[in-house]
C-alpha cells in the first residue's frame, strides 16, 4: 500500500479530509482524562506460549525450565539462551520501548474460552476485541479500520469496521489488480463492471438504503444494518482500490508477511489497527522444547516489526510510527510448570504479555507472579506486588490497553479498574 | 442485549394472550413468506406463493410445510447444526488422505464428506420425521461413496448418501458414535476426552464446562499424575466439574486419541474405534462412565441418557430459534423457549414442527419497533449466510460460483470448489460464515469483504442468467418472464422489473413503483452507457441480486 495508492484513492481533496478527520478524531478522543489515541498492532500467539522461555523466568525448583538464564535488561528481567539470540537481540535494541505485564489471569483453560477473554476482557462471544475497539473509536473513518490478518479475532458490533483476509488469502481474489497467482490464472475474474457502471451501482444500492431507512430501517438495529450495508460497499471499494498490495495466495500468512501489510496498512492510513498471529503452534501438550523455536521466530519478527515502526513516518511531523502506535504481544494461556509425560507441558490459566511502543513505559515489568506460577496481587497504578492489592484479571489488562491507546475504558468496562501501569 | 429478550418475550407472550398494544410493527403476510423461505431453505418464494399469501394469508403455513419437506430445509437443518457443533472444518491435518481409490477425491470434497456424515445423520432424522432424539440413539449413521470407504461402510457405490452402518459393534448413539465428530474433537494423551465430551455437552445440552472460571489450587502438584488425578476427584475445586465432566468422557474411550491420527493411512478403511480401548478410564482418570451422576451403559446408554435429558428438547428448541431468528441463544425470552420445549417434547420431539412453531410465531415475524429503545434491540432484518446466498443465487439464476484449478494442495487435488461453501479455498468466512475451528460465528450484518464476496457473487449470476435466457425460448428462461433480456422499451422493462422485484425481493409492487422507477432509472444508465439491452440488464440484476432486499431479509 504505497502512499500513491492511497493518495488516488482519495484524491487530493481526499487526502485532506482524511487528514482533517484524523485531525478532529484526535481532538474528540483527547480529554483531559483520556491518553492521546494510539493505533495498535496485536500479535497474537495462539496456543499458550511458555512464559518461562523469556518473559517471566522462572527456577528449576518449581519449574522444568528451558535451557539459558535470567538476564537484564535496564528494568526487565528476561530469561534468554543462546540458542534464542533474537529474544536478547529484542530487548537489547527495544527493551526501551517494551514493558512485560505479569500475571494475567484468564481463569480457564480452554483455549477458545481464554482466547476470547483475553482478546475481549469479556466472556462473551459478541464483545469486540481490543483491536476493533480502537480501531472503531479512533480510526472508522479509514478503509478498513480493523484489518484481520492472523486467524483469531473478535469483532462483535464493530464487524462492518473489519476485514478479513482468509484463511489462504483469499482477499486478493476479491481485489481489482490483486496479484494473481501465476498458477491460476483467471481471466474470467477481470469480467466485472466498470468504474461507470459500479458507480450506478452504488446510487442504486444508495436509494434502496433510503427508502429502508424511511421505512423499516428508521432506528435501532434495523438503522444499523441498513447503514453497514451502505458502509460496507464503500469500504469494500475503498479496499478493492488497494490493488495488489495483498501479495498473493499462499497457504497460510506468514507472520513476516502480516507485519509488512499490518505497516503498510497503518502507515499509509488504511488501517488503525491489525490483529497478526504468530502462526505457530504453541500448544506444545508434547515436545514442550519446541517453544524455544517458536520463541525465537516470534521475536525476530518482533525485532523487525520494531525497526519498522522506528523508521517509518509517524502521523505527526518528525515523528516516527513508533511515537503513535502500540504493540500488544500476548497469548490466552501459559504452560503448567512442570513437564508431562509427553515432555510437554499443558494448559495455565496466567499468563504474561509485552506492551510496546507509544505512551509504554518501557524496560521495566509489571505485575508479578510467585515463584510457583500464579498471580500475585497487585496495585493496578503501579504494577507492584501489593498484598491489598487485585489479581490481574482479562478485564484489567484489556481496559488498561485501551486506556493506553487512548479509549476511555469506561465506556466498555464500567467500574473496572485498567490494569495501566505499563502506561505513561 | 438484554433488551433483546424483553423485546422478543413481549413478542413472544403476545402469542398467549390478546396483544398489547406495543410499539412492535410485524411483516406483512407477503414479507413473512419470504423470511421463512429463506430461513428454512435460502431460497426466495416463488412466484405462485406470494401471490397465493397475498390473497390468503392463511395460505402461509401450508406453503411452510411444503418447505419444511424440501431438501433445501434439510441444507439448513446440516447448516444449523454445524452452527452448534463446529464440526465441519477444512484444514489439511483434519482432512483424510487421497488415499487410492480415493486418490482422485478434491481437498474440498474430502473434507466436505468425511464432517458432513454426523450433520447427514441429523437431516435424515428430521427430514424423515423421526424423534428428534434418534440423532443420538440411532442404530445406523449416512454415508456417500467417500465415507463408506474410508471408514469400511456398506454402500452401493453412487454419489448419493444412503443410510448405511459403523462396521462394528459402538452402539446404537446416532452422531454420538461418529468417528468423524470424534476426528474433529480430538483428545491428548492428558486430556483424556474431556474435549470431546464438553463438545457433547455444549452442543446438545448447552451446557459449556469450559464457560465457568477456573482457579488454581496450587495445593496439588499437578506435574503428578497421581496428585492430579486424586484431585480431581477428591479436591472440591477441581471435582466441581470433573465429578460429572470425567465420566462423561470416559464414554469416548473406544475412539483413538491423539493429535494426529491421520498420519500414515495407506490404506482404507480406516476405523478410530477400538472396543479393546473402551475401559481405558481404569487407569486414566478412574472414573467409570456415568450421565451426571446416572448410570447409562455403553455410547448407546449415554444416548439415552441424553435423549431423556430436558436440557436436551430445550437446547433444540434454542437452537433451532436462535438460527431461524438470527437472535442470540443467550437474547432469546425464556418463555417462549420454554413454550417452544413442551410443544416439542408434547408432540413427539418432531424437529420439523419445532421449526414451524418457530416460522409462524410473532416472534420470527417481527419487522421494526418505534420504540427507540426497543429498536436497539429488535432483529428485524436477518442477513443472509453465506450457503443461503449460494442457494439463492442458483435458484433464481441457475449459477453456482465455483473456482476450478488444476493446482494441488499438498496431495490432494484442488479441483471444483465452491465459493461460498468453503473456507480454506473459496470465501465463506469473508462472506460473514464460519469455518467451524477459528471462526465459530456467523457474522449478521455487512461488511467490506462479505459486500465484495456478494457483489462479485451477484455480477457472475446476472451475466450468466442473461446469457442463458437470451439463448434458450422463452419457456425456458429463468428470470426473464416478462420481457426477454433483449428488451429495452419502457413498458417492457418495467414488466420485467415488476416480475424480478417479485421473485428476488418477495415484493409485488406496481409498475410505477418508486421502487420500480429506481430499477428503470438504473436500466436507462446502464442502457445508454453500455449500448445493448444485455449488458444493461446484467448490471440491473447484479444491483438487485446484491442489493439489501436480496442480502437480508
Amino acid at each position: 500500500m504505497k502512499r500513491r495508492a492511497f493518495l488516488g484513492l482519495c484524491g487530493a481533496g481526499g487526502a485532506g479530509v482524511a487528514l482533517a478527520a484524523i485531525g478532529a478524531r484526535r481532538a474528540r478522543a483527547t480529554g483531559p482524562t483520556l491518553r492521546s489515541p494510539k493505533r495498535a498492532i496485536l500479535v497474537f500467539a495462539t496456543g499458550g506460549w511458555d512464559t518461562t522461555y523469556a518473559l517471566d523466568p522462572k527456577t528449576p525448583d518449581l519449574f522444568d525450565v528451558p535451557a539459558g538464564a535470567m538476564q537484564r535488561f535496564g528494568g526487565l528481567d528476561v530469561f534468554v539462551d543462546a540458542s534464542r539470540p533474537s529474544v536478547t537481540d529484542f530487548f537489547t535494541r527495544h527493551g526501551d520501548v517494551a514493558a512485560i505485564a505479569r500475571g494475567i489471569c484468564t481463569d480457564a483453560i480452554n483455549h477458545n474460552e481464554c482466547q476470547r477473554r483475553i482478546a475481549t476482557g469479556t466472556r462473551e462471544e459478541t464483545r469486540p476485541d481490543f483491536g476493533a475497539i480502537v480501531a472503531h473509536d479512533l480510526g472508522n473513518d479509514l478503509p478498513i479500520p480493523y484489518l484481520v490478518l492472523g486467524q483469531v479475532a473478535y469483532t462483535g458490533p464493530y464487524a462492518v469496521s473489519a476485514a478479513r483476509v482468509g484463511t489462504t488469502n483469499q482477499i486478493v481474489e476479491l481485489l481489482d489488480g490483486g496479484a494473481p497467482d501465476p498458477r491460476r490464472p483467471r481471466a474470467v475474474w477481470r469480467d466485472q463492471p466498470d468504474d461507470a457502471e459500479l458507480a450506478m451501482l452504488r446510487d442504486y444500492a444508495r436509494a434502496s438504503a433510503d427508502r429502508a431507512r424511511a421505512t423499516r430501517g428508521a432506528i435501532g438495529y434495523n438503522r444499523k444494518r441498513v447503514d453497514d450495508f451502505v458502509e460496507a460497499i464503500d469500504r469494500g471499494d475503498r479496499l478493492r482500490a488497494l490493488g495488489g498490495e495483498f501479495g498473493a495466495r499462499g497457504e497460510t500468512v506468514a507472520f513476516a508477511r502480516q507485519i509488512a501489510l499490518a505497516l503498510d496498512a497503518l502507515e499509509q492510513d488504511v488501517s488503525h489497527a491489525a490483529m497478526l498471529t504468530t502462526n505457530e503452534p504453541w500448544d506444545t501438550h508434547s515436545d514442550n522444547e519446541q517453544q524455544g523455536a517458536f520463541h525465537e521466530l516470534t521475536f525476530n519478527g518482533l525485532a523487525m516489526l520494531v525497526d519498522e515502526l522506528q523508521a517509518r513516518p509517524g502521523r505527526a511531523a518528525g515523528t516516527k510510527m513508533i511515537d503513535d502506535t502500540v504493540v500488544v504481544v500476548f497469548s490466552e494461556l501459559s504452560r503448567t510448570p512442570r513437564l508431562n509425560g509427553n515432555q510437554g507441558k499443558d494448559h495455565w490459566p496466567i499468563t504474561s504479555a509485552l506492551v510496546i511502543g507509544a505512551g509504554v513505559r518501557g524496560g521495566a515489568t509489571y505485575g508479578a507472579t510467585t515463584p510457583d506460577g500464579l498471580a500475585m496481587t497487585i496495585d493496578m497504578s503501579t504494577g507492584a506486588p501489593d498484598p491489598n492489592g487485585a489479581r490481574v484479571l482479562y478485564a484489567h489488562f484489556v481496559a488498561g490497553v485501551l486506556a493506553l491507546c487512548g479509549v476511555d475504558p469506561q465506556q466498555y468496562f464500567p467500574g473496572t479498574r485498567p490494569f495501566d501501569a505499563f502506561a505513561v | 442485549m438484554r433488551c433483546t429478550a424483553c423485546a422478543l418475550a413481549l413478542v413472544a407472550c403476545s402469542q398467549a394472550t390478546p396483544p398489547p398494544a406495543t410499539s412492535i410493527a410485524y411483516l406483512p403476510a407477503t414479507a413473512h413468506l419470504a423470511r421463512a423461505a429463506m430461513a428454512l431453505r435460502g431460497v426466495r418464494p416463488s412466484l405462485d406463493e406470494l401471490q397465493a399469501v397475498a390473497a390468503d394469508p392463511s395460505q402461509l403455513p401450508a406453503i411452510v410445510d411444503r418447505y419444511l419437506d424440501s431438501p433445501e430445509f434439510g441444507a439448513t437443518v446440516r447448516e444449523l447444526h454445524d452452527e452448534y457443533l463446529l464440526v465441519k472444518i477444512e484444514r489439511p491435518d483434519y482432512t483424510m488422505p487421497p488415499v487410492t481409490p480415493l486418490g482422485d477425491v478434491t481437498f474440498h470434497d474430502m473434507a466436505d464428506s468425511v464432517y458432513d456424515e454426523p450433520l447427514r445423520l441429523i437431516e435424515d432424522v428430521v427430514m424423515t420425521d423421526q424423534p428428534y432424539t434418534t440423532i443420538v440413539t440411532a442404530d445406523y449413521t449416512m454415508a456417500d461413496r467417500n465415507v463408506a470407504m474410508v471408514w469400511g461402510m456398506a454402500h452401493d457405490d453412487t454419489d448419493a448418501w444412503q443410510p448405511t452402518a459403523w462396521p462394528d459393534d459402538r452402539g446404537a448413539a446416532g452422531i454420538l458414535a461418529s468417528s468423524a465428530l470424534h476426528l474433529r474433537y480430538r483428545s491428548t494423551a492428558s486430556n483424556f476426552n474431556r474435549g470431546r465430551a464438553n463438545a457433547v455437552a455444549r452442543g446438545l445440552l448447552c451446557h459449556d464446562f469450559l464457560a465457568g472460571d477456573v482457579r488454581l489450587d496450587t495445593s496439588i502438584d499437578l506435574a503428578d499424575p497421581d496428585a492430579t488425578s486424586k484431585a480431581l476427584v477428591k479436591n472440591p475445586a477441581c471435582a466441581a466439574c470433573h465429578q460429572t465432566l470425567d465420566p462423561l468422557a470416559s464414554y469416548f474411550w473406544g475412539f483413538e486419541q491423539g493429535t494426529n491420527p491421520l498420519g500414515g493411512i495407506a490404506k482404507w478403511p480406516f476405523t478410530t474405534y477400538s472396543d479393546t480401548t473402551v475401559d481405558n478410564w481404569w487407569g486414566t482418570t478412574w472414573r467409570p462412565p456415568s450421565y451426571f451422576g446416572h448410570d447409562a451403559v455403553g455410547l448407546a446408554g449415554l444416548g439415552q441418557a441424553i435423549a431423556a435429558d430436558p436440557r436436551f428438547a430445550r437446547c433444540a428448541a434454542v437452537h433451532f430459534a436462535a438460527y431461524l431468528t438470527e437472535v442470540a441463544p443467550r437474547d432469546l425470552p425464556a418463555p417462549w423457549i420454554d413454550r417452544l420445549t413442551a410443544d416439542f417434547v408434547a408432540g413427539g420431539y418432531r424437529a420439523k414442527q419445532l421449526a414451524r412453531a418457530i416460522v409462524l410465531s410473532d416472534a420470527f415475524r417481527v419487522a421494526s419497533d418505534a420504540d427507540p429503545t426497543g429498536a436497539d434491540a429488535l432483529v428485524g432484518y436477518q442477513k443472509v449466510r453465506p450457503a443461503q446466498l449460494r442457494r439463492m443465487l442458483a435458484a433464481l439464476t441457475g449459477y453456482d460460483w465455483t473456482t476450478t484449478s488444476a493446482d494441488m494442495l499438498g496431495e490432494w487435488r484442488v479441483g471444483t470448489v465452491p465459493n461460498l461453501d468453503d473456507d480454506y479455498t473459496g470465501f465463506r468466512v469473508l462472506a460473514g460464515g464460519i469455518d467451524g475451528y477459528y471462526v465459530t460465528a456467523p457474522v449478521h450484518t455487512m461488511n467490506a469483504t462479505s459486500s465484495l464476496v456478494a457483489r462479485r457473487a451477484a455480477y457472475f449470476a446476472a451475466r450468466h442468467v442473461v446469457d442463458h435466457d437470451a439463448a434458450v425460448p422463452a419457456a425456458e428462461r429463468r428470470l426473464f418472464v416478462a420481457a426477454s433480456a433483449g428488451s429495452a422499451d419502457e413498458q417492457h422493462v418495467r414488466a420485467e422489473l415488476v416480475y424480478l422485484h417479485a421473485r428476488l425481493y418477495g415484493e409485488l409492487v406496481r409498475s410505477d413503483d418508486p421502487a420500480i422507477d429506481d430499477g428503470y432509472a438504473l436500466f436507462r444508465s446502464a442502457y445508454a452507457y453500455a449500448g445493448t439491452p444485455q449488458r444493461a440488464w446484467t448490471i440491473v440484476l447484479a444491483g438487485m441480486l446484491s442489493d439489501l432486499r436480496s442480502l437480508y431479509y
